[in-house]
Formats: C-alpha cells, sequence, structure tokens
C-alpha cells in the first residue's frame, strides 16, 4: 500500500463575491511511496498549490478519495484536520511571511509547533535548537527573520516545518524567491533530510532544475495529472527543453536558455513548416548562435 | 453517528487495533481523542526519543490570584479603616476590587473553556502586543470617556444641588393662613404651632424638619418724609409680629436703640437704602395705614384709620448675618423668612402685635400667620428626588388636613420653594442629562468604531499569524483561547488606564465654565464606590463588546483560504440601503418630535423621541454621505489629470479601488469631525440664545421694576449717569375680560416710541420693519400693534378696529354702584403687526378656547384712557448701558440711586459662566470636542501608519525605479488629503444637521425668541486647521522614515 494514495480528487472552490465555482483539481490519481522526493511542475493556475494544500489538511476536498499514511483526509473535519497537520506534516511556503511570524526569533518560531505538541519547555527548546543547528541556522537562532537574509529566513522555515518531525514534507516553490546559489542550498537541506530521515517530501515548482533535484517528477495540467516522469529521464531529455503551453497559450522558457541567449525582455515567434520558431529582435535564436559561434 | 464516520474510524484505527474489527466508540469526543492518541503513537514510532505530556499549572494559578486578589481585598479594609483618608488606598481598591470581581470570573471562564490556548500565549503575545496595543488605545478611550461621563454625573448629581440651594434659599416649607384673627395671648401662637408638630409626628418627619418659626404679617402704608428726593412719601412695610427664636435672633442683631419693651414700641428692620430714604430713626414716631385704596402719592386721600408707634431699635438688613437654622449650616437671609419685598418691615412682638392690628379699626386684628417649617436639605438624596418631592408634598397634603382638623383653618396655603426649587433641579437636570447622553452615546460608539476600525488595520498581519498558527496545526479552539487571553490582559489593562485618563478628564470637566474654558468655582470631583461600580461596569462592558468583536472577526474564518483576503467587495450598507432607511427614521420620528400635541411632555419627548431622532439622522446622513466619495474621488483625478498632476491622479484612484477600505475610513472621520463641528456650532448657538432670551425676558440692559414713574426728578438723576446710556418708562397692563368659561387677556405694553428705540432690545426678525418705522406709527393714544397669529385668529387685519371689553377699577364707583370694578369699552386701531415682542409675548396660546390672549404695543398715553387700580399696572424703566462700563457696575450704580428691584441682563441668563448649569452642559461640550478631536488624530494617525504598512512594497517599488522623496511624499499624501477632505465637508455638513436637531432637543422648554444656528467660522476654522496640521505632520513623519528604509528590506517584509 502506497503512502499516499489519491483517487479522483476534486476540488472546486466557490468564490464569495460571485456565484462562479472555480474547479481546481478536476480528478487526480496519485500514488506516492514513504520516503520519496516528488517534485510538481505544472503552468499557474494548473491546480499544483491546490494539491499540496489538500495534502497538508488545509483545504478539504470537493469529492475523490484522499490518504495520506493512515489519515483519511477526505473524510476529516477541520478539527481533525488540524490534529493531522500538527502532528503528521511541515510545510514550507514561497513567501517567508506565510512561514515565519516576523516579530518573533528563529528560535522562537521552531518552538511553535512544538508547543503545540505540548512539549515542556526545556526539552522544547533543545529539540529547537538541535532543527536550528540541522539547517545551520544555530548561530542566528535569537535574530528575528526581518534581520535574516533570504536564504536564512526559508532554512529556519524549513526548521520550523521539520521540528515536529513530520512525515510528510510539502513545500510550495521553497526556492522562488531565492537566488540560484542559496536555493541550491537549500535544496542540499532538503535532500540530505529526506535522506537522513526518510521524510516523504513533495515540492511543487516551475523550475526544471530545481525538479531535477527530485526522485520523480509529476506534471499537472489543467487540474489533472498529465504525466510522470523519474527525474533520471529527465536528464536525458534536457537537450528537448520540455515547455509548457497553458490553455491562453502562455510559454515558459527555461531560465539556463534565456541567460545563455541573453534574451531580453521581448521575443519573435514564427512559424515554419509545423514548427514554431522563437528569434530575438526578428533574428532565430538558432540564426543569433550561429553569428555568436 | 453516520455510517461516513464510522467507516473514517475504521480505517483509521485499523493499524492500530490487532483486531481490525474493533468496536468504536459511538462518541465524537471519544474519537478526537483516540486521534491524537493515534497521532501521538506515529510520532512516537517515529522518534525514538520518549516525550512527556505538558503540565497545566493554569487551574492552581487561578486559585493563587483569585487568593490573592481577596486577601488583598481584606487587607485594604483593614488598612482603610486605620486610615479613611488614604486616597491613595482608596483609588487603588476601587480600581482593583472591581477588576477582582467582574473580571476574574470572565478570565477564569475563558480559561476553563479554551484551556488549550494559553501554551501559545507566550510567543504569539510577543508577536501581536503591539497590534494588540493599538486596540488598547481605542478601549483606553471607551473606558476614559465612560469614566469621566460616569464620574461627572455623580460629582454633579451629588453636589449641584447644593449649588441650586444657593441661588435659591427659601428652603423651606410655608403654612400660610389668610386673614386670621391675631389674638392677644401666646394661646394662639402655642396651638399654631402644636398643630403642625402633630402633622409631622403623625407621618413621622419631625427628624426632617429642623426648626419651626412662626409670626404674622399685615401690609400697612406709613407716611415719611424722604430727605434726599425732599419729598413726603407713602411707602408700604410690612408689620410683623413674632416670637421664639426671631425674636431672640432679631434682639440680638439691633444696630441702633433697643428691642420693643411695651405695645406700640417697635423695631424697624430696613436696609440702608430704605433707611437713608425715609425719616424713620430710633425714637421716631411711625403712623400706621391701612391700605384700602391708596396709591403711592401722598396727596391722595388717606383714611382716618391709623396708630402711631415709635420705633425704640433698627435692624440694619445689610448689617446682619444669615438667620442659622438649628442644627444645619444653612443659612437663610432674613428678608427671605420675612418676605421683605421692600427691605422693609414693622417688627414688635406677638401680643404687642396683636394690640396694635386691634388697634387699628380696620384691620379687625386681621393679619396672616406664617409658619416655616426649615426642613433638613442636607438628608435629601439627590438620587431619589422623586421620593424627596413626594415627601415634601406629604408633609404639606398633611400640615392641611391637621390644621383643618384641629384649628379649623379653612384658608391654609402650603407655600414650598423647596417643592419648585427640586422639580425645577429634576427637570433642568434631566434636560442636561439627556443632552449629555446624546453627546455621550455618539462618542461610545465612535471609540468603540475606532477600536474595531483599528483592529480591522491590524487584522491583515494578525491573519499571517494565526494562519501559520493555522498551518501548524493549532485548532480554533486554541487560537480562540489565546485570543480570549489577549482580550483580558488588554481589556485590563485598558481598563486601569482608561479610569486613570478618565478621572483627571472628569475633574477637569466638572470644572468646565464655558467653551473650553474652565474655572474653581463649579462642582468639586466627588468619587463615590457606587459611581466607580457604574464607571467600570460600564466599561466592562464596552470591553467586553470590543474583545467579542474583534475575537469573532478574527476567528470567524472557516478556512486557511480566507485569511488574509483582502476586502474589495461594496460596503453591506449599500446593498441594503441602510443609510436611507436610517435617515427616513430618524426624519419621521423628528416630525413626530416636533408635533404640538407633544409639547405637555417635553422632557420626555426630548430624551425619548428627539435624541434617538437625531442620532438616527447623525448615522444615516453620514453612512449616505459616503455613496459620494467614489464620486468625489473621480472628480479629484479629473482635475489633477487635467492638471497634469499624475502622481496625485495615481493615488486617488486607489479610492475608487479600495472603496470599503476607504469609506470605512471616512465613516470614522466623518463622525469624529461632526462631533467636532457640533461641539463647536452648539455652544455658541446657545450661548447666543440664552443671551438674548435674557434681553428678551428683561427688555433692555438693566430693568428697574416698580419704578416711581411720578419722580421725574429720579429719572432725571438716572439719565443723567454717565453709565447711562438713556432710559425709558415702560408701562405693563392686562385687561381681562371673562364671558362665561371664556376669559380674554389683553395685555398691553405701554411705551414712548423716541425713548423705546434708543433704549430698549428689538431683534431686526421680530417685526417685518425697523423698530423705529414699527413704532413711529403709534402717534395716536389708541392705535395699537399687535401680534401677527393673534390678529389672525381675530379675525382682523391692518387698519382695523378693536373693540375692547375689559373690567375696569374705579374707587369713585363704589359710591354710586357699591363696587369699585364694571365693565368699560375702549376701541384700538391696529396700525401694523409684529412677530415677537419682549417682555410682552412670552409664549403663543393660539390653540386654548377658553383662555385667549392678545398682546398690545401701544405708546405710553394709552393709560390715559383706561380705568385701572394703580397696583394693576407695572412700571419699568428700562436703561441701556453705557457699553463702556461694565453691566455689574452700571447695575451697581443704578441701585444706589434707585433702590428697588434692579435686574441686569447678565443676571438673567438662563446658563451663566461659572454656574451649575454651564457647568453639566459645558463639560458635554467640552469633553465631547476634546475626545472627538483626539480620535480624529489617534484615527488619521493610525491610517497613515496603516497606509504605510500596506503600501510598503508599491513604495518600495517606487523608489527601487527611482521616485524621489518629495514625489513619494506627494504619492502617499496625496489619497491622503483627498479623504481629509472628503470628511471634512460631510463633517460640516453633518454636523451642522445633527447640531440643529440637538438645539431643537435643547431648547425645547421654550420657544420664543427664534434662535438662528451660529456660524462660528474662526474656531471651525482653527479646529479644521488643527487637525489638517496634525494630520499632515502624522503621515509625512512615516513617509520619510519610510523613504530612509532600505528597498530590499522593505521588500522582503511586506512581501
Amino acid at each position: 500500500m502506497s503512502f499516499i494514495e489519491i483517487r479522483d480528487l476534486i476540488k472546486i472552490y466557490h468564490p464569495k463575491e460571485s456565484n462562479l465555482r472555480v474547479p481546481a483539481l478536476r480528478g487526480v490519481e496519485l500514488n506516492i511511496e514513504q520516503g520519496e522526493f516528488i517534485s510538481i511542475i505544472g503552468p499557474s493556475g494548473s491546480g499544483k498549490t491546490t494539491l499540496l494544500l489538500l495534502l497538508a489538511g488545509m483545504t478539504e476536498p470537493s469529492a475523490g478519495y484522499l490518504r495520506v499514511g493512515d489519515f483519511r483526509l477526505d473524510q476529516y473535519t477541520e478539527t481533525d484536520r488540524s490534529i493531522y497537520r500538527r502532528f503528521s506534516v511541515g510545510t514550507l511556503w514561497q513567501i517567508p511571511n506565510r512561514n515565519l511570524i516576523w516579530e518573533i526569533s528563529a528560535l522562537e518560531n521552531v518552538e511553535i509547533p512544538l508547543r503545540l505538541l505540548g512539549i515542556p519547555r526545556e526539552q522544547r527548546r533543545k529539540e529547537a535548537k538541535e532543527m536550528l543547528a540541522e539547517v545551520g541556522m544555530d548561530h542566528r537562532m535569537n535574530h528575528k527573520p526581518k534581520q535574516l537574509s533570504g536564504g536564512e529566513v526559508q532554512r529556519v522555515g524549513l526548521a520550523c516545518a521539520l521540528a515536529h518531525k513530520p512525515l510528510l514534507l510539502l513545500a510550495d516553490e521553497p526556492t522562488g524567491e531565492l537566488d540560484s546559489k542559496t536555493a541550491g542550498e537549500l535544496l542540499r537541506y532538503f535532500k540530505h533530510l529526506n535522506d537522513t530521515r526518510g521524510i516523504t517530501a513533495i515540492m511543487v515548482t516551475h523550475d526544471f532544475d530545481v525538479a531535477k533535484a527530485t526522485d520523480r517528477l509529476i506534471q499537472i495540467v489543467d487540474g489533472r495529472i498529465s504525466g510522470y516522469s523519474p527525474t533520471a529521464d529527465l536528464k536525458t531529455i534536457s537537450d528537448i527543453h520540455q515547455v509548457y503551453l497553458d490553455r491562453y497559450g502562455g510559454l515558459q522558457l527555461p531560465r539556463h536558455i534565456l541567460e545563455k541567449l541573453e534574451v531580453q525582455q521581448k521575443i519573435a515567434i514564427s512559424e515554419e513548416d509545423g514548427r514554431i520558431i522563437l528569434s530575438q529582435n526578428g533574428d532565430s535564436v538558432s540564426n543569433k548562435k550561429m553569428k555568436k559561434d | 453517528m453516520s455510517a461516513k464516520r464510522k467507516y473514517f474510524i475504521f480505517v483509521f484505527l485499523a493499524p492500530l487495533n490487532e483486531n481490525k474489527n474493533a468496536q468504536v466508540k459511538d462518541n465524537s469526543s471519544g474519537q478526537r481523542k483516540r486521534l491524537i492518541d493515534v497521532c501521538k503513537f506515529l510520532r512516537i514510532m517515529n522518534n525514538s526519543s520518549q516525550k512527556s505530556v505538558s503540565r497545566n499549572p493554569v487551574v492552581q494559578n487561578l486559585f493563587i490570584i483569585t487568593r490573592t486578589y481577596f486577601s488583598f481585598i481584606t487587607s485594604f479594609s483593614k488598612k482603610a479603616e486605620e486610615d479613611p483618608f488614604n486616597i491613595f488606598w482608596k483609588i487603588l481598591s476601587l480600581i482593583v476590587v472591581p477588576i477582582a470581581i467582574f473580571l476574574l470570573p470572565i478570565f477564569d471562564l475563558i480559561l476553563l473553556i479554551f484551556l488549550p490556548g494559553l501554551h501559545l500565549f507566550k510567543p504569539l503575545f510577543k508577536a501581536g502586543w503591539k497590534y494588540g496595543l493599538i486596540s488598547a488605545i481605542g478601549i483606553t478611550l471607551a473606558v476614559a470617556v465612560i469614566t469621566q461621563y460616569v464620574f461627572f454625573v455623580y460629582s454633579y448629581q451629588f453636589q449641584a444641588f447644593n449649588l441650586f440651594l444657593a441661588d435659591e434659599p427659601r428652603t423651606y416649607i410655608q403654612v400660610q393662613v389668610e386673614s386670621t384673627f391675631i389674638q392677644q395671648s401666646f394661646h394662639q401662637y402655642n396651638n399654631f404651632d402644636r398643630i403642625a408638630d402633630i402633622a409631622l409626628n403623625y407621618i413621622n418627619m419631625s427628624d426632617r424638619v429642623l426648626q419651626r418659626d412662626l409670626f404674622f404679617k399685615r401690609g400697612m402704608f406709613t407716611r415719611t418724609f424722604d430727605p434726599i428726593t425732599n419729598e413726603t412719601i407713602l411707602p408700604n412695610i410690612p408689620l410683623i409680629g413674632t416670637e421664639g427664636k426671631l425674636r431672640t435672633y432679631l434682639s440680638n442683631n439691633i444696630a441702633i436703640g433697643r428691642a420693643p419693651e411695651n405695645p406700640y414700641e417697635i423695631l424697624a428692620v430696613v436696609s440702608y437704602d430704605y433707611y437713608n430714604h425715609s425719616s424713620i430713626r430710633v425714637n421716631s414716631s411711625m403712623n400706621l395705614y391701612i391700605p384700602i385704596s391708596l396709591t403711592k402719592d401722598a396727596s391722595l386721600h388717606v383714611p382716618d384709620a391709623y396708630t402711631t408707634v415709635n420705633v425704640s431699635g433698627i435692624v440694619f438688613l445689610d448689617e446682619i448675618t444669615d438667620y442659622n437654622v438649628l442644627g444645619s449650616n444653612v443659612g437663610i437671609p432674613l428678608e427671605y423668612i420675612l418676605e421683605l419685598d421692600v427691605r422693609a418691615a414693622a417688627v414688635t412682638w406677638w401680643i404687642e402685635g396683636a394690640e396694635i392690628l386691634q388697634s387699628i379699626v380696620m384691620t379687625y386684628g386681621l393679619a396672616t400667620i406664617n409658619e416655616d417649617l426649615f426642613y433638613d436639605v442636607t438628608a435629601i438624596d439627590a438620587f431619589h428626588l422623586d421620593d424627596e418631592i413626594n415627601t415634601i408634598k406629604l408633609i404639606g397634603v398633611e400640615l392641611k388636613e391637621w390644621y383643618l382638623l384641629l384649628g379649623s383653618y379653612t384658608m391654609v396655603r402650603i407655600n414650598s420653594y423647596l417643592v419648585d426649587l427640586l422639580e425645577n433641579f429634576q427637570s433642568e437636570y434631566n434636560l442636561y442629562q439627556t443632552f449629555m447622553y446624546s453627546f455621550l452615546s455618539p462618542i461610545i460608539a465612535l471609540t468603540i468604531i475606532l477600536t474595531l476600525y483599528a483592529a480591522n488595520l491590524v487584522r491583515k498581519k494578525r491573519d499571517q499569524q494565526l494562519t501559520i498558527l493555522t498551518e501548524r496545526g493549532a485548532k480554533r479552539s486554541e487560537i480562540g483561547s489565546y485570543l480570549a487571553l489577549e482580550s483580558v490582559i488588554i481589556g485590563g489593562i485598558s481598563l486601569v488606564f482608561g479610569v486613570l485618563v478618565g478621572v483627571p478628564i472628569s475633574a477637569i470637566l466638572t470644572k468646565s465654565s464655558g467653551f473650553l474654558t474652565f474655572s474653581n468655582t463649579t462642582i468639586p470631583l466627588q468619587i463615590d464606590l457606587s459611581s466607580v461600580y457604574v464607571a467600570l461596569i460600564g466599561s466592562i462592558g464596552v470591553i467586553l463588546l470590543i474583545q467579542i468583536l474583534n475575537t469573532i472577526t478574527l476567528l470567524k474564518k472557516r478556512s486557511i483560504d480566507d485569511y488574509g483576503r483582502v476586502e474589495k467587495s461594496l460596503p453591506k450598507y449599500y446593498k441594503y440601503f441602510v443609510d436611507i432607511i436610517l435617515i427616513v427614521f430618524g426624519v419621521v420620528i423628528w416630525i413626530i418630535y416636533k408635533l404640538p400635541n407633544l409639547t405637555d411632555f417635553q422632557d420626555l419627548t426630548a430624551k425619548y423621541v428627539g435624541i434617538p431622532a437625531t442620532i438616527l439622522v447623525l448615522f444615516g446622513s453620514i453612512l449616505f454621505m459616503q455613496r459620494l466619495l467614489p464620486l468625489f474621488s473621480k472628480i479629484i483625478v479629473k482635475i489633477s489629470t487635467f492638471f497634469k498632476a499624475d502622481i496625485i491622479s495615481l493615488s486617488v484612484r486607489e479610492i475608487s479601488r479600495y472603496q470599503k477600505s476607504f469609506v470605512r475610513s471616512s465613516i470614522i472621520l466623518t463622525l469624529s469631525f461632526s462631533l467636532v463641528v457640533s461641539s463647536i456650532v452648539i455652544p455658541s448657538t446657545y450661548q447666543n440664545y440664552n443671551t438674548e432670551g435674557a434681553y428678551y425676558d428683561l427688555g433692555a440692559d438693566i430693568v428697574i421694576r416698580g419704578f416711581p414713574i411720578d419722580n421725574t426728578y429720579l429719572k432725571g438723576e438716572v439719565d443723567a449717569l454717565p453709565e447711562v446710556e438713556s432710559s425709558t418708562i415702560v408701562r405693563f397692563v392686562n385687561l381681562r375680560d371673562v364671558q362665561g368659561d371664556l376669559s380674554i387677556t389683553y395685555s398691553v405694553l405701554t411705551i414712548n416710541a423716541t425713548e423705546y428705540e434708543k433704549t430698549a432690545f428689538f431683534r431686526k426678525d421680530f417685526a417685518s420693519k425697523p423698530l423705529g418705522d414699527l413704532i413711529a406709527q403709534l402717534d395716536n393714544p389708541l392705535k395699537v400693534l399687535v401680534q401677527k397669529d393673534e390678529l389672525d385668529t381675530l379675525n382682523q387685519k391692518i387698519g382695523d378696529e378693536i373693540s375692547i371689553t375689559y373690567r375696569a377699577y374705579n374707587e369713585s364707583m363704589r359710591e354710586i354702584i357699591g363696587s369699585p370694578f364694571f365693565y368699560e369699552n375702549i376701541s384700538v386701531s391696529v396700525v401694523d403687526s409684529y412677530n415677537y415682542w419682549p417682555v410682552l409675548v412670552n409664549e403663543l396660546n393660539l390653540g386654548n378656547v377658553r383662555s385667549i390672549f392678545y398682546h398690545f404695543v401701544a405708546s405710553i398715553e394709552f393709560m390715559n384712557y383706561i380705568q385701572l387700580a394703580p397696583f394693576d399696572v407695572i412700571d419699568y424703566l428700562f436703561i441701556n448701558g453705557n457699553s463702556s462700563y461694565a453691566l455689574a457696575d452700571v447695575t451697581e450704580r443704578v441701585l444706589s440711586l434707585t433702590g428697588g428691584t434692579v435686574s441686569n441682563v447678565e443676571d438673567e441668563i438662563f446658563v451663566r459662566p461659572d454656574s451649575p448649569r454651564s457647568s453639566i452642559l459645558f463639560s458635554a461640550i467640552n469633553s465631547t470636542l476634546i475626545m472627538s478631536f483626539a480620535i480624529n488624530v489617534i484615527i488619521l494617525a493610525l491610517f497613515a501608519s496603516i497606509q504605510l504598512i500596506d503600501k510598503a512594497r508599491e513604495l518600495a517599488t517606487m523608489k527601487a525605479i527611482g521616485i524621489s522623496t518629495n514625489q513619494l511624499l506627494k504619492y502617499y499624501l496625496a489619497v491622503y488629503i483627498v479623504l481629509l477632505l472628503f470628511t471634512t465637508i460631510c463633517g460640516l455638513v453633518v454636523g451642522y444637521i445633527t447640531s440643529t436637531m440637538l438645539m431643537g432637543v435643547l431648547t425645547i422648554n421654550r420657544t420664543i425668541p427664534p434662535y438662528s444656528m451660529a456660524f462660528p467660522v474662526v474656531q471651525l476654522l482653527i479646529a479644521t486647521g488643527a487637525l489638517l496640521l496634525t494630520a499632515f505632520i502624522g503621515a509625512t513623519i512615516p513617509t520619510f522614515s519610510s523613504s530612509k528604509e532600505e528597498i530590499g528590506t522593505e521588500l522582503r517584509q511586506s512581501a
């Protein structure tokens, strides 16, 4: 039996201001094994974050089957889900403000999940310090988040997410606001914790490079799983540069290509023999490359 | 339980139970407990280290806290006994004890219900105390407002009555039996007094009457020579006979001579002035006459019946101390006790007085017996005035019955100025209290709205914190528990600080003597245990209301998705037309309030109809005006775009984008601004109204009532005074006609046209023509001016002749028809009409069919055409003071010359500075002004700071693209100033409407003269300017500090 089992999961939002019904997930089917490190990738509005929220027990599914370990999240009340979150889930979000309370120190932030478990003060403090040490932040534990750099804030956020030793770690674009070096460091921590603790980790990202750090990639488009790829395969197909085309025709180009070719704000697009050609200032990218060479 | 639920438990518990078919208890709390157990188990399995369950010392601590409070209270009581005047302990106890009594149970209850939340307290309080502090400011203000009002009202209630007593010294009950035969023995004296004693004993009220004094009184005339005017005059003085304490008091106060020792010796009790204007001296003789048909002219026929008495001694009224009532520190001037209108009397003892009365043949020994029962005013409970009034009335009723029963006195009259005093105090106090509450309720509402508004401003930040907690697995009950605990702490702190702020403010309020003026002569602040409890109960009520609303607002989120969501929708009241409904209701109630049928219940309608209508219209119009905010902002955007002020245009567009948020700010700013406007407009209007009302009642700067109009020498002397600009004689008479049930009264004020115009008070709107033109038409003695509405009811028009029938008096008719009274006709010609006339028209009684009044103005020669008894005519001298002298000085100067009843307009003003009336009126106004101003400043500061937090990212982005500090300031301030401008305009409009309505409530007891609303431009400009300046500084400082902040830090913090 898989650690996480999702069958025909549907989530529909009902915005208060209108009578509209917005389907975010339209029947997701997914199995995840214990100790796996998964990345979920997909365009904006595809339902990645919703899936994450459902797995975190932060929102109620509209229909379907959702089990994490022994927890049947599709049947829980809010109070049940809060108990599930308290004991079993750690979350890390892209926006630092959502991970940490800005007005208290790093140590106090890490202590919060342990307080919720009712752990006595001394033990709580000891565990929080150990956790901060594990993410390399023990030297700045008395600093408030605003005194830390972006990467440090996310590391403290990670410490918070893991302080209560959850079974599942969920991260929503945790490197989104970080530079590539800091992002790389954070991902190494992720991997390290995944390896040493055997925590099942699921990370939402837009970035293929980030996704490569995980064991498996799940693609999600328009609220449905569109494909599974072991990230080992990704390495072999990296030259093809699969990109996602959203329903409005929007493309997200890989960052390293953009950087390599110094593509600026505008890019020209043309169609030749059923092929789409992207070029800078009217020149095709390939032409420019040729000229450079 | 549903099958689904059972399935869940089954699946959930399956791995933990060896027997997969184990029975599950059908109990949801049991399930939850097991869920927690499972989670703990999983965690333990996942983490090899064993962790103990946290201890919870809350209950234990609660017992300790409660025990400490009780021990504190107990120790305090001992200390209080040792040193009852220790104010520090008193105030401390008054604060701590109620907190212990009222707050602790709530505290305990909340903790017991939401016990789990305590472990979140430390980090959350550390994170959220700043936001709590913002709420605390609002709550502190609310508590301060309540405290100051309650303490003030209590202080006023306790002590203002004594100040009222000072204005009216006649604090006794008077039994008066008219035309009684006075016997030359003590038997009658003692018997009369004994009946009062029996009556009081019968109703167990002897202890409330400290002392009784008995005297008889009979009016006399005496011929005397005035050496100053060099003429023989015939003043009216009473003959008084008394015994007991009064006799001793008089004997002890003889200034010259000695006490009477035999019949036909009297004490002359006179003022200096009277003494100087008469030939009354020690050992001089006085002829006493009986006033039958005498005028004050000595040349007229004087009846033969008289007797002569000798003056054995003189008591000067100006020298003697007040007559002290036994067992009380109340002192009453003798002239009030003996009712000496002319400030002179011939006083002798009971038996001697009776002999004098009987020796004057035409008196037949008849006089009025007066018994004054001095009521113990110190025992009056100012909080139960109704009971006190009933008690005094009961005493009156019993006295009357016992005098009838035991003495067969049928003509007993009970006069009690005390009842009038209590009733006046009560009705006036009710009116002012109503007035005070009418200001208090919007101020309290304002502070509550402020607090909720403040809480809402910081909600985004709080939401973030709570979202993190929720994501980490905190339950709503835990967050609720924390929030409740935080509320208790903030509420407790606010309560203490609110009381500490409120007490000194109420001490200042009690000294309010005018608009933003304070003096030491009014009511001392009195803090009483009961007032403290009322203040605290009120405050705690408000705190609970605010905190419960705050907690509910933060807790009402149903899922994490809701947290941090920005509300961009329109305010709900738009949809349901709440504003229109409030206005319609307010206007309808106001129309009901103005119905003439309700005039009989003025005080009640003011309180229960007028004030609610005003408040409904106030809130309705404030809400309604907010509908214009988007339009206003669009106009500003268009104007700024036209002038190419792009930054301003961009900034102001936000109003339309975040309409709900801006409307919320606008509502509270408009409300506080309206109150500032009202508290400026009302006192100005009311002060003018009072001054003009006093002028209207009096007729001129100074008025001498009962002026000897034939004494042209005296008038010449008055005119010659440098302090006097001009003077005029005015005569007033009532001509009465009774036709069956119908009584018609023609009140005629006769004037000297030339002098009257120069001297008397007359406002332009009192007539359609200028006064000069109006009275110039009175060139014939039988031409009159008539009140306009009365002319219509007479079915007459200008130019018509009106025939008046009236009851005339002529002594010479007595010999012909056996009575001096007869009916006479006179025809007058109506030459013009007026709307209001000072002194003459005090109310228009047009609807009463049994009693009709008409008010005429005629030339002074009109008096020559009517036949009336001299005492039916009231003669006045109107004086216009020289404006370079103080009116009090002018009055004193005139009084020294003329004597008699001299009134000046300053003394007639209803709400005089430094009076209790001004204190309660202006304390409400001053407090409202101060608090509204403070709230306005706080809101603006809050709004500026929060806007800055909200816009931090936007500002940082702008700075990143190179915007200058100046442009940044412009961008930031533009929307702020536009909002201020809008609320200022709304505040002026709404404040003015509210002021007009409140004036309608305040002046319900009196509709004449009509008043016009004042518009004190300078004061309003100062208030507006000060607010704008504060707002500007408040907004500029954070903007500058923001411009110094590093862009990166700012961006990250605001993410």
